[in-house]
C-alpha cells in the first residue's frame, strides 16, 4: 500500500452458497492496483479470476458471499471507499459502477442487450453518470465510437449488436467502458473470443486508450502471451488462490512457483523440435467441491513435499518488493 | 475393491437412458403424486365393475336427485365404532316449498360392507364376478347421491373413467400418428414439402379449434349408434390434435438432423440404420413422449367440453362430459351440488397429467436446471 | 418492414380464401340437408310434409345444386353484395340474424385479452423475481389449477354459486332496460358490467399459461450476461429489471398473442352458452344443430376471420418489438 495505490484487495474470500454445497471460489487473495498501471490476473478455468473481477464491482450473483477480506478503493488517498462493506443496493456502488470502475466482458455478443441499439446503451450509461443531455451524450457516443476505430460511427450508433462483427462489438464495448473516463477498467478475457489479428488490434487499442485516459487496467486472461504484452504486474491464480505475483519481468524471466514454471514450459515455442512432446501439467483440475487441505496445487505439483504441502497452506515468501510466492518448496529452498 | 461411492458412480455412468430419466423423475414429488392418481384412475378404468357398487345404468326406483348417503361411525348405542353404517332417506314434503325433500331416516340403517357380493358382472366382458368394493345388503348406498334419472353418481363416474381416459388415449394415438407422418416427412425432407405442410398446418390453425370440432361433431347424424359415435370422436380429436404434435416433431427432427452428434456418428463410420435407431430415435422419443403427455389434458378437456354441449359422446356411453351435461340445466340442480362431483375427476386427471408431463420434461432434458 | 406487412397481408387473404372452402365443406358434412331436417322436425311434431313440399323447399333454397355451384354462388354473393346467404330457420338474411352479436363477441375477446395480460404479466414478473417464495408457490399452484379447470365448468360453478347465494344470476349480457335499447354509453357500461364474468372465466386458462411462460423465460434471461453488463454500467433496481430481462422476455409473450386470441375465440362459444350471453357462440351451436348451414358457415368464417386478423396484428406487433425480425435476421 503506497500513495500510488488505487485499489487494494486484502485477504479476500468469496464463497458461493449453492444447493450442492459451499463453493470456495476465492480463498484469501491479496493484491494491489496502482494508478496508471495494468495488473494481469492469469489462471486456468476455475481459478477464480472472473469471480475476482466481478467482486471488485460487486456484481456477483446473489448466491455469492464475501466471507472475509477487504476491497478498498482509494479515490481519495486518505479515505478509501470500503467496497466490501457496502450493501447491495447502495447508491455509492451504483455511482461507482460504470463511472469509476468499468468492465469489458468476454462475450461482446451476449453482453449487449439484443433489443437496444449500442448507442442507446452507451447514452444510457453517460446520462446516468454525467450531467449530459441526450443530445450531448449522443455526440459523445459517436465520438467514442470513432476513437475506438469503428468506421462510420454515425450509422453504427443506431445499430444493434447483431449487426456488428465480433471485433467491432468488442470495440464498441470498450467505447462504452471508457466513455465516462473511469479510473479502473476491468477487462475480463476481452480478446478470448476474437481471432488473432483482431486480438492484436484490440490490445493495441487498449494500450493507446490507457495512455490517453490515464487509467488502470485489471486484465484477466488465461493466455500468457497476451498478458506478457499488457501487464505491468501479474498475479498467477490457481483454484482461488494466488500462487505467485510479481512484475512481468519477474514472472516471465524468474518464475519461482512450480505452477508458474510449468505453465511457461507448457507454451509451445516456435523452433522447438517437431518431435518433442508438448509439456502438459499432469493431472486434472480437481472438482470445485473437493476440498483440499494444504496447497491447492499439490495434487499436480511435481515438487510436492509429502507431509507438508498436503497439510498446511504455504506461507508467503518474498523475493523482492514486488515478487512473492506461496510455496513450501520455495521456502525450503532458501534454507 | 471399489468403495461404495465408486460403485454408486459406476451405476450412474452405466445406467440406460430410461433409468436416468426415471431416477430424475422420481425426485419430483408432484410428478409422483400425479402418477399415482393416474394409476388409480387407470385401475378404475380397468375394473369399474368391482369398484362401483352399481352398474352405470341401474336406477334406484324413484330416488331422483337423492343427496349423498349419510354414513356414520356409531353403533346402536350411539358410541363410536369402526363399522360404518348407512342411513337411508325418506321423502317428506317441505312445508315451505311444497316440494318433496329428502330427509335422513335414522330408522333405516344398513351396515356398510366391504367386498360384498352384489350384482353380477363380467370383467372385460367375459370374466364373471360379483364382488364389489363396498355396498349394502338391502337398499342402496349413494356415496355421491343420484342424478336426474335416479342413477348412482359414484358408479357412473367410475364407469365414465373408462370412456374418458380411453378416448383421450385413442385420440392422442391418432393425433400422434398423423403428426408423426406429417411432421416427420416435413422435417426430414425439407424444401417444398416442408413449406407445403407448414402452410397447411397454419391454415388449419386459423380456424378456431372448438368451433371447428363443434362443426365436425355436429355432422354426426343422430341415427348413429353410441359406439360409432365413440369411434368417430376419437378420429375427430385425433384429426384436430395433430397440428401441435406435427409442429413439435418437425422441429425435433430438424434439430437432430443437423446435430453434431449425428455427424460425429457418421464420421465414426456408423451405418445409417444404426444412426437412426441408436442415436436419433432415442433422442427424439423422450421429447415426443413428453409432448404426448402434455397434450393429453387437452384431449380430456376437449372431449368433456364437446360432450357437455351434446355434440360428443351420447348415452348410454358415459364419460365425465356426459355426466356433466346433466348439470347444465341449472334450475334442476341448484339444490343438488353433488352433480358437480364428476368435475373433480376431470380436474384431477388434467392436473395429474400436467404434473407428470412437467416432471417428465424436466427429467428427460439433461440440460434443465433441476438435476 | 413494409415488405413484411405486405407479405403477411397476402398470406392473410389466401388463408381466408382457404378457410372459406374448409368451412363450406364442414357445414356440408352432415348427411341430409335443411329441408330434410325441417321435414323430420315437423314429422315428430305431428305434421307431415309431402314429398313435393320437401322438393319445393329444396328448390327454393337451392339445395339441389351441386356442392361447387352452391359454394361459388355463396362466395360470389359475399364478395359482390356482402350477402352471406339466408338463414333457413329464421327466414332472414344471415347478416340480419347475426346482427349485434359480432360486436359482443369482439368486445368479449378484447376484454378477455386485456384481463389476461394485465393480470398475467405482473404476476409472472413477481413469480420469477421471488422464486421459491410462498407467493411463487401459491401462484404456481393457482396456475396449474387454472389450466386444469375447463372453462365451461368454471362458468357453471360461478353461475351456481351466484344463483344459490346471491339470488341474482350473473348470466346474460344486459339488464332488462338496456336489452333492446339503441347503443349509448350507458348501454356500453351495462354490457361491461355483465360481460366481465365471461371475460374472467375465459382469461383464466390464458393467464395461467402466460404466467408460466413468462416466469420461465424471465428466470432464463435474468442470469444472462447483458443484465450483468448493464448492472456493471450502473443501471440498478427496477430499471435494471424492467428495461432488460423483462423487455426481452416480452417478445415470446408477444409472439403468442395471436394464439391466445385464437384460444379465447375458440373457448367463447361454450362459455357464452353457459352464461347465456347472446353473442355468436350460442347462435353457432343452435345453427349447427338445425343444419342452418349458411348461418353456421358464416359464423365460423367470422370467428376464423377474428383469429386470422388477430394473428396478423400479433405478427406486426412482434416485428415492432423485435428488431431481429424487422431486419429479417434469423435468430
Amino acid at each position: 500500500m503506497n500513495e500510488k495505490t488505487l485499489l487494494e484487495v486484502k485477504d479476500l474470500s468469496i464463497y458461493f452458497n449453492l444447493r450442492e454445497g459451499v463453493l470456495k471460489a476465492i480463498d484469501g487473495i491479496s493484491f494491489n492496483v496502482d494508478k496508471n498501471s495494468t495488473v494481469g490476473i492469469v489462471g486456468e478455468s476455475g481459478s477464480g479470476k472472473s469471480v475476482t473481477a466481478q467482486a471488485m464491482m460487486r456484481i456477483l450473483p446473489d448466491t455469492a458471499e464475501i466471507k472475509t477480506g477487504e476491497i478498498n478503493y482509494y479515490k481519495d488517498p486518505n479515505n478509501p471507499i470500503k467496497i466490501h462493506t457496502l450493501p447491495d443496493k447502495s447508491p455509492i456502488l451504483g455511482n461507482m459502477r460504470g463511472k469509476e470502475i468499468s468492465m469489458i466482458f468476454q462475450e461482446p455478443m451476449s453482453a449487449f442487450s439484443p433489443l437496444h441499439t449500442i448507442g442507446h446503451q452507451m447514452i444510457e450509461c453517460l446520462m446516468l453518470h454525467t450531467p449530459m443531455t441526450k443530445q450531448e451524450a449522443r455526440e459523445r457516443a459517436i465520438e467514442m465510437l470513432a476513437k475506438v476505430g469503428i468506421s462510420n460511427p454515425m450509422k453504427r450508433v443506431d445499430q444493434y449488436s447483431f449487426e456488428l462483427s465480433g471485433g467491432m462489438r468488442q470495440r464498441a464495448m470498450i467505447a462504452i467502458a471508457l466513455s465516462t473516463n473511469p479510473s479502473i477498467v476491468i477487462a475480463d478475457e476481452p480478446t478470448t473470443s476474437l481471432d488473432v489479428t483482431i486480438q492484436a488490434q484490440i490490445l493495441k487499442l487498449m494500450k493507446d486508450m490507457q495512455a490517453e485516459f490515464n487509467m488502470s487496467i485489471i486484465f484477466i486472461t488465461h493466455n500468457l502471451g497476451v498478458i506478457a504484452q499488457m501487464a505491468d504486474m501479474i498475479q498467477v491464480m490457481y483454484l482461488g488462490k494466488i500462487m505467485e505475483s510479481g512484475t512481468a519481468e519477474e514472472i516471465f524471466y524468474e518464475p519461482r512457483h512450480p505452477y508458474t514454471i510449468n505453465l511457461l514450459k507448457a507454451i509451445p515455442k516456435i523452433g522447438s523440435s517437431s518431435n518433442g512432446k508438448l509439456e502438459a501439467i499432469p493431472g486434472q483440475i480437481p472438482g470445485p467441491f473437493d476440498i483440499q487441505k494444504g496447497c491447492k496445487f499439490c495434487t499436480r505439483c511435481p515438487s510436492a513435499i509429502k507431509g507438508l504441502c498436503d497439510l498446511r497452506t504455504p506461507e508467503l515468501k518474498k523475493y523482492s518488493e514486488t515478487h512473492s510466492v506461496s510455496c513450501w518448496k520455495c521456502l525450503e529452498q532458501e534454507k | 475393491m471399489k468403495t461404495q461411492d465408486e460403485n454408486a458412480k459406476l451405476k450412474y455412468y452405466t445406467a440406460s437412458q430410461w433409468q436416468l430419466i426415471w431416477w430424475r423423475f422420481r425426485k419430483h414429488r408432484l410428478s409422483i403424486i400425479g402418477m399415482t392418481i393416474l394409476g388409480i384412475f387407470i385401475i378404475f378404468a380397468l375394473f369399474p365393475e368391482f369398484f362401483a357398487p352399481y352398474s352405470a345404468t341401474e336406477r334406484n326406483g324413484e330416488s331422483v336427485l337423492c343427496p349423498p348417503s349419510k354414513i356414520v361411525f356409531k353403533n346402536s348405542d350411539g358410541n363410536f365404532s369402526l363399522a360404518p353404517k348407512v342411513y337411508g332417506f325418506k321423502r317428506e314434503r317441505n312445508k315451505e316449498t311444497l316440494k318433496m325433500d329428502y330427509v335422513v331416516d335414522e330408522t333405516n340403517v344398513q351396515p356398510l360392507k366391504f367386498f360384498i357380493k352384489g350384482e353380477k358382472y363380467k370383467l372385460f366382458g367375459f370374466l364373471p364376478g360379483s364382488i364389489h368394493l363396498y355396498g349394502v345388503e338391502k337398499g342402496f348406498v349413494h356415496l355421491w347421491g343420484t342424478d336426474t334419472m335416479a342413477r348412482d353418481i359414484f358408479s357412473r363416474t367410475i364407469f365414465a373413467t373408462r370412456s374418458s381416459l380411453s378416448i383421450g388415449i385413442l385420440g392422442l394415438a391418432i393425433a400422434f400418428i398423423i403428426g408423426l407422418l406429417i411432421g416427420g416427412v416435413s422435417g426430414y425432407f425439407g424444401g417444398w414439402v416442408d413449406n407445403f405442410f407448414q402452410r397447411l398446418t397454419e391454415f388449419i390453425r386459423s380456424i378456431p379449434t372448438y368451433p371447428l370440432w363443434m362443426g365436425v361433431a355436429a355432422a354426426m347424424p343422430r341415427e348413429w349408434g353410441p359406439k360409432t359415435v365413440y369411434f368417430m370422436m376419437t378420429i375427430i380429436l385425433g384429426f384436430i390434435g395433430w397440428t401441435t404434435l406435427a409442429r413439435r416433431i418437425r422441429s425435433q427432427i430438424i434439430s437432430i438432423r443437423e446435430a453434431d452428434f449425428v455427424i460425429a456418428a457418421k464420421l465414426c463410420g456408423a451405418s445409417d440404420m444404426r444412426i437412426i435407431f441408436k442415436h436419433m430415435i432415442p433422442t427424439f422419443i423422450s421429447y415426443v413422449i413428453v409432448d404426448l403427455t402434455i397434450s393429453f389434458p387437452n384431449m380430456i378437456l376437449s372431449e368433456t367440453s364437446l360432450s357437455f354441449l351434446g355434440l360428443g359422446l351420447r348415452p348410454p356411453v358415459t364419460s365425465w362430459g356426459v355426466l356433466l351435461r346433466s348439470a347444465q340445466n341449472l334450475n334442476s340442480i341448484v339444490n343438488s351440488p353433488w352433480m358437480f362431483i364428476p368435475a373433480i375427476f376431470v380436474i384431477l386427471a388434467v392436473l395429474s397429467f400436467s404434473f407428470v408431463g412437467d416432471g417428465l420434461r424436466d427429467a428427460a432434458d439433461p440440460y434443465s436446471e433441476k438435476s | 418492414m413494409i415488405k413484411y406487412i405486405l407479405t403477411k397481408l397476402a398470406i392473410m387473404l389466401v388463408t381466408i380464401f382457404f378457410v372459406s372452402i374448409v368451412v363450406f365443406i364442414i357445414i356440408e358434412l352432415p348427411p341430409g340437408d335443411f329441408a330434410d331436417n325441417f321435414a323430420a322436425e315437423k314429422a315428430s311434431a305431428g305434421e307431415t310434409l309431402s314429398q313435393s313440399d320437401v322438393e319445393n323447399l329444396k328448390e327454393r333454397y337451392g339445395l339441389n345444386q351441386s356442392i361447387h355451384e352452391r359454394y361459388f354462388k355463396w362466395i360470389w354473393g359475399i364478395v359482390s353484395r356482402g350477402d352471406f346467404g339466408t338463414s333457413f330457420r329464421y327466414n332472414r338474411p344471415v347478416m340480419m340474424v347475426i346482427g349485434e352479436r359480432i360486436t359482443f363477441t369482439t368486445c368479449l375477446a378484447l376484454l378477455t385479452i386485456l384481463f389476461t395480460y394485465l393480470i398475467a404479466i405482473p404476476i409472472g414478473i413477481y413469480s420469477a423475481m421471488r422464486q421459491y417464495t410462498l407467493g411463487d408457490y401459491a401462484f404456481t399452484f393457482l396456475g396449474y389449477l387454472g389450466l386444469s379447470i375447463p372453462s365451461f365448468l368454471l362458468a357453471l360453478l360461478l353461475l351456481y354459486f351466484s344463483t344459490k347465494y346471491t339470488n341474482t344470476s350473473i348470466g346474460g349480457l344486459f339488464s332488462p332496460e338496456f336489452q333492446n335499447a339503441p347503443w349509448s354509453f350507458a348501454r356500453f357500461v351495462d354490457m361491461l358490467k355483465h360481460i366481465w364474468v365471461a371475460a374472467v372465466v375465459l382469461a383464466v386458462a390464458g393467464t395461467a399459461k402466460i404466467i408460466r411462460t413468462l416466469r420461465a423465460t424471465l428466470l432464463d434471461e435474468k442470469s444472462k450476461l447483458y443484465v450483468t453488463a448493464a448492472k456493471a454500467r450502473g443501471v440498478s433496481g427496477k430499471k435494471l429489471l424492467l428495461k432488460y430481462p423483462v423487455r426481452v422476455a416480452m417478445n415470446p409473450i408477444a409472439s403468442t398473442l395471436g394464439w391466445e386470441l385464437s384460444a379465447i375465440i375458440s373457448g367463447s362459444p361454450i362459455v357464452a352458452v353457459v352464461l347465456s350471453i347472446p353473442d355468436m357462440g350460442p347462435l353457432y351451436l343452435t345453427s349447427l344443430l338445425s343444419q342452418d348451414m349458411y348461418l353456421a358457415g358464416t359464423l365460423l368464417i367470422f370467428m376464423s376471420l377474428m383469429t386470422i386478423i388477430g394473428t396478423f396484428l400479433s405478427d406486426i406487433l412482434l416485428a415492432i418489438m423485435d428488431p431481429r425480425i424487422r431486419l429479417g435476421i434469423k435468430i
